[in-house]
């Protein structure tokens, strides 16, 4: 069992998506659920099953060759870093899938795209093979700007290409750096490998070849560019809103909760491990960026006028926390930044998830058709309440843990990161509070609000889940950190080996590398 | 005791399975007799299954090297002609390419063409193309190049402007007549060229001496220089590349559609079997003097091709435009084989042109049924196709994806293979440039996505033909689009 599982997780999707084929529109749907809920019990047994001493090796692996003479294989694999994102996947899976439930058009299709992404997304999270990554990688776009562009609101077309474009444009640059890191290894150790693991055994030399710019250096700015536009970090995030707004609840809760983590992780897998000399390096670039990231979400995010606009900037400030967190280099700030993500994906996605509830109801998402929705919704309203404490990270509940510990490695690192994030953190109430008070309280000022219906049974199952995920991991986020924890040790000293690690670990680096 | 006939006439089956049927076409035409023409029809098919027939044929009985071993035994001019004609393995596998392209390619023209009278006359040329590109591929001679390129264009100009009552086809066939003849010309004048210098016709012997000259004569002549000059023009013509692919948007898109198909899959794969030959079997000692250049021209063919594609309307127009940037990515495979007979970059280069060359043929049969039912092949025709004909559109997304290089189609795998080689071999800035035309490119390749699915049809379309053949044709192209990517070993790599 657990020798193929991986392979399971994968093609369970798959094979729904070749179920959707010959089925009628609307038994789709149930094809679709069930696949999902299939994966979570398989997300299920692979928590069961993954050896958590172990974790900062690939583990389960499971693979057959592909390209041989590139030697290129189909290979998956799981270890701590992508244990956590396979879990959350396989979570938010069905709760996005409900989000979607009243889905009318062209029902096959939309499952079939759903089932797809949910493949692609995986695979992208499994894969132990450079090239297969890539492909993976590439493979989410395609569902996903179907999703926007077919089913999404009166924009779509525009949000589709830019996200499109954006996000290909990022890949391209990668598929730069993967084709000159291929060839790197052939000229160092005269042989080609598609196995991830082995690129971090690459030297470079530390001679500029492009203005001041090492091919180390230029290799990692090509990963991390599309990596960074995936997260999104802040001058790259303009597709994010559009994209957002526009898509589908589901695409939505997707879009939020994983897609966004493909950039972060990308991080972790590949720029980090591959050139860490030159992530040493663009250190004071990254924390700036991510810093006006969080301040810039943030404030911006004050100032929508449409509620899912609001989340989606959210998130931009959300996920700059998760980069600071790694640009901090120690333990406290990479918990923070796995965590992070995890809380992410769940609070945001929970979000999407409740603002289009409400707008399935109203058909409005501004704040000035709302108001006053405590009264007429108030099982509504408490979820809303509760999610939005999570998000702005109130103790207790998932958000907390994340960044109190990413605050801590930035205040270690450099207590000036940590200052200007903390004012952010404290804006982030700010704008979810004025939400809260603009959507929930106040009188009712529109006569269409007075009969808007409570929450579904759907909506009760999918809310009550991710309720218990926030408090799980925020009241005990060991049962998640106890099965990556070696892996996190393991982290820093695995990917810095190459240079001097002592000296960058101890703190003591020469900023001037 | 191994006769004339084992090694010039065995080899040559392939070729003669073509010009057989072709023949057999002009005998069955003398008729006249319209009961005769599903016959006709049907014996059309003939040239290329017989030709993978005898390739196959080939492969299992492994005739030897046949030119080296023959040399000396008989007389002169027998040598000579023996010579002019090389087999070896590699290609063998082009000449299942040529047959497999022109068998799908002949289902779309006969379905398109199936009311036309001429409808034989364009199968009998169709057949001497398809004869005319497997001795293009094979040819190890100068002359045999230059009789193989001619008895290929010929028919081609005939063709562009088979339906006499298009202005349009008319226009192109002239077009491409004019600028195909003066190509031809320069090649005459770049062989003659490098005949004065070396005295001879052969590949071999060419390179031989240029290789090692005579007298400490310095190779880079300028003789030489300008023979490899006229070279990179006429083959450039040929293959469309920038800047001499003024003819070529104007020439697919005044041709009927599956004829179109044709000219960009099979004929630019017999166009890049003689570049390579050209370039890596011939002028490989002096390579780097052309590589240089070519590899400019490569990134100005990309650029030009996606630059040019973004703004037509027309998908044939279109899809020439993204010909021409494909021609771009397969000129920087051509300069990346390093070294003469460096396996894995010609099987790259192989393997970019079969993907190509399916994914050309698919769109174009595609538009073909398309242009059938609506009278044109503008953007706005194929909106809401995705969705009204499910099994068309999902066909023509697979292949546009591959068009565009978006995995995880063969079209993805096809140019990281080629950029892999290109980046091993050095040409890492260019790979740079190169991707980021593809960025440009895949802004085209989603307008058609768009229309396809994501566009309220402004007109309901009905797409239907008597021909079911055809919509096997198009699964099988889009079907290789997947399959290719997943077992790239099928085709050697």
């Amino acid at each position: 069992m657990t020798d193929s599982l991986l392979a399971l997780l994968l093609f369970v999707p798959l094979v729904g998506v070749v179920l959707c084929i010959p089925l009628s529109q609307e038994l789709t749907k149930w094809i679709a659920l069930l696949t999902s809920l299939v994966g979570v019990v398989l997300a299920g047994i692979l928590y069961q099953n993954f050896n958590a001493a172990d974790s900062a090796n690939l583990q389960m692996a499971w693979s057959f060759p592909w390209i041989s003479s590139y030697g290129i294989k189909f290979g998956l694999a799981v270890d701590g870093l992508s244990f956590p994102l396979i879990l959350l996947t396989k979570v938010m899976m069905p709760i996005a899938l409900l989000a979607s439930w009243g889905e009318a058009r062209r029902l096959r299709a939309f499952m079939s795209c759903f089932l797809f992404l949910d493949f692609a997304m995986t695979g992208t999270f499994l894969a132990t093979d450079l090239f297969l990554f890539y492909v993976f990688w590439e493979l989410m776009l395609i569902p996903m700007v179907l999703l926007i562009g077919v089913w999404g609101g009166q924009n779509r077309v525009y949000a589709a290409l830019k996200f499109f474009l954006f996000t290909f444009t990022g890949s391209v640059l990668m598929l730069v750096s993967i084709l000159w890191i291929f060839g790197a290894h052939y000229s160092q150790l005269d042989s080609f490998t598609g196995e991830i693991s082995q690129y971090s055994k690459l030297v470079f030399s530390p001679e500029p070849v492009f203005w001041s710019l090492t091919v180390q250096d230029l290799i990692f700015w090509g990963f991390t560019v599309a990596f960074l536009i995936k997260v999104p970090l802040f001058p790259f995030h303009t597709w994010l809103p559009d994209a957002h707004v526009q898509a589908p609840t589901g695409g939505s809760v997707l879009l939020a909760a994983i897609l966004l983590k493909m950039g972060t992780y990308g991080l972790m897998r590949f720029s980090i491990p591959f050139c860490p000399d030159s992530f040493i390096k663009a250190i004071p670039v990254l924390s700036f960026l991510s810093l006006v990231g969080i301040v810039y979400g943030a404030w911006v995010a004050f100032h929508q006028s449409d509620m899912k606009k609001l989340v989606a900037y959210s998130s931009v400030s959300h996920l700059g926390f998760v980069v600071l967190g790694l640009c901090a280099l120690n333990r406290e700030g990479l918990t923070g930044s796995v965590l992070q993500m995890i809380n992410h994906g769940i609070s945001s996605g929970a979000l999407f998830l409740l603002v289009g509830i409400l707008y399935e109801r109203r058909h409005s998402r501004q704040f000035e058709d709302l108001g006053g929705l405590a009264s007429v919704m108030p099982r509504y309203a408490f979820f809303l309440v509760f999610v939005v404490c999570s998000s702005m990270a109130v103790p207790g509940l998932n958000g907390f843990v994340g960044e109190f510990l990413i605050l801590l490695g930035a205040f270690k690192a450099k207590p000036m990161w940590a200052y200007v994030a903390v004012t952010a953190a404290l804006f982030g109430a700010v704008y979810l509070l004025e939400m809260l008070r603009r959507v929930l309280f106040g009188p009712i000022t529109s006569g269409e609000n007075k009969n808007l219906k409570d929450l579904s049974l759907r909506d009760w199952v999918s809310l009550v889940s991710i309720t218990v995920m926030i408090l799980m991991l925020g009241i005990s986020p060991n049962f998640l950190l106890k099965k990556i924890d070696p892996a996190l040790d393991a982290f820093w000293k695995a990917a810095l080996k190459k240079t001097h690690v002592d000296t960058v670990l101890s703190g003591k680096r020469d900023r001037k590398v | 005791m191994n006769t004339v006939v084992d090694y010039f006439l065995i080899p040559l089956l392939p070729v003669m399975a073509f010009i057989f049927a072709g023949l057999l076409l002009i005998l069955v035409q003398c008729f006249k007799r319209p009961s005769l023409r599903p016959f006709t029809k049907l014996l059309g098919f003939l040239g290329p299954v017989g030709a993978m027939g005898a390739t196959w044929y080939l492969f299992k009985s492994q005739p030897l090297a046949y030119s080296t071993a023959m040399a000396g035994s008989y007389e002169a001019w027998l040598n000579e002609f023996i010579q002019s004609y090389q087999l070896d393995s590699i290609t063998m596998v082009w000449y299942w390419a040529i047959g497999a392209l022109s068998f799908v390619s002949f289902i779309f023209i006969e379905a398109y063409f199936a009311d036309l009278e001429e409808l034989p006359e364009i199968l009998i040329l169709l057949e001497f193309i398809a004869a005319a590109m497997m001795l293009l591929i094979s040819a190890s001679n100068l002359l045999m190049v230059f009789m193989a390129l001619e008895l290929m264009s010929l028919p081609t100009y005939v063709l562009v402007g088979i339906e006499r009552e298009k202005h349009f086809g008319a226009e192109a066939s002239l077009k491409y007549f004019l600028f195909g003849s003066f190509a031809t010309v320069l090649l005459l004048f770049s062989i003659a060229l490098l005949y004065a210098y070396t005295g001879s016709l052969q590949f071999t012997q060419i390179s031989n001496f240029l290789r090692v000259p005579v007298g400490g004569e310095n190779p880079s002549g300028l003789m030489v220089l300008a023979a490899s000059a006229l070279f990179i023009i006429s083959v450039g013509f040929k293959l469309g590349m920038a800047p001499f692919h003024m003819w070529l948007p104007d020439a697919y898109e005044g041709a009927s559609t599956p004829i179109t198909g044709f000219m960009g899959s099979a004929i630019k794969l017999a166009g890049f079997g003689m570049a390579l030959r050209l370039w890596w079997g011939m002028l490989a000692p002096i390579s780097s003097h052309w590589t240089e250049i070519l590899g400019v021209l490569s990134v100005l063919t990309m650029f030009v091709g996606n630059l040019g594609a973004l703004k037509q309307k027309n998908l044939k127009r279109l899809f020439a435009y993204s010909s021409i940037s494909h021609a771009g990515y397969l000129i920087l495979g051509l300069i990346s084989i390093s070294k003469v007979g460096s396996q894995l970059g010609v099987q790259n280069l192989f393997y970019y042109l079969v993907v190509y060359g399916f994914m050309f043929l698919g769109i174009f049969g595609i538009l073909a049924v398309i242009e059938k039912q609506t009278g044109s092949t503008d953007l706005s025709n194929v909106e809401g196709i995705g969705f009204s004909h499910p099994f068309l559109g999902l066909c023509f997304l697979v292949l546009v994806l591959s068009a565009a290089g978006i995995p995880p189609t063969a079209g993805f795998l096809g140019k990281y293979l080629l950029f892999a080689d290109a980046v091993r071999t050095g040409h890492t800035t260019l790979v740079v440039l190169a991707v980021l035309s593809s960025v440009i490119g895949v802004y085209y390749y989603l307008r058609v996505l768009v229309a396809l699915y994501m566009t309220e049809p402004s007109q309901r379309i009905v797409l239907t033909t008597k021909n079911r053949l055809v919509f096997l044709g198009i699964l099988a192209c889009a079907f290789c689009m997947i399959f290719f990517s997943f077992f790239p070993q099928k085709l050697g790599i």
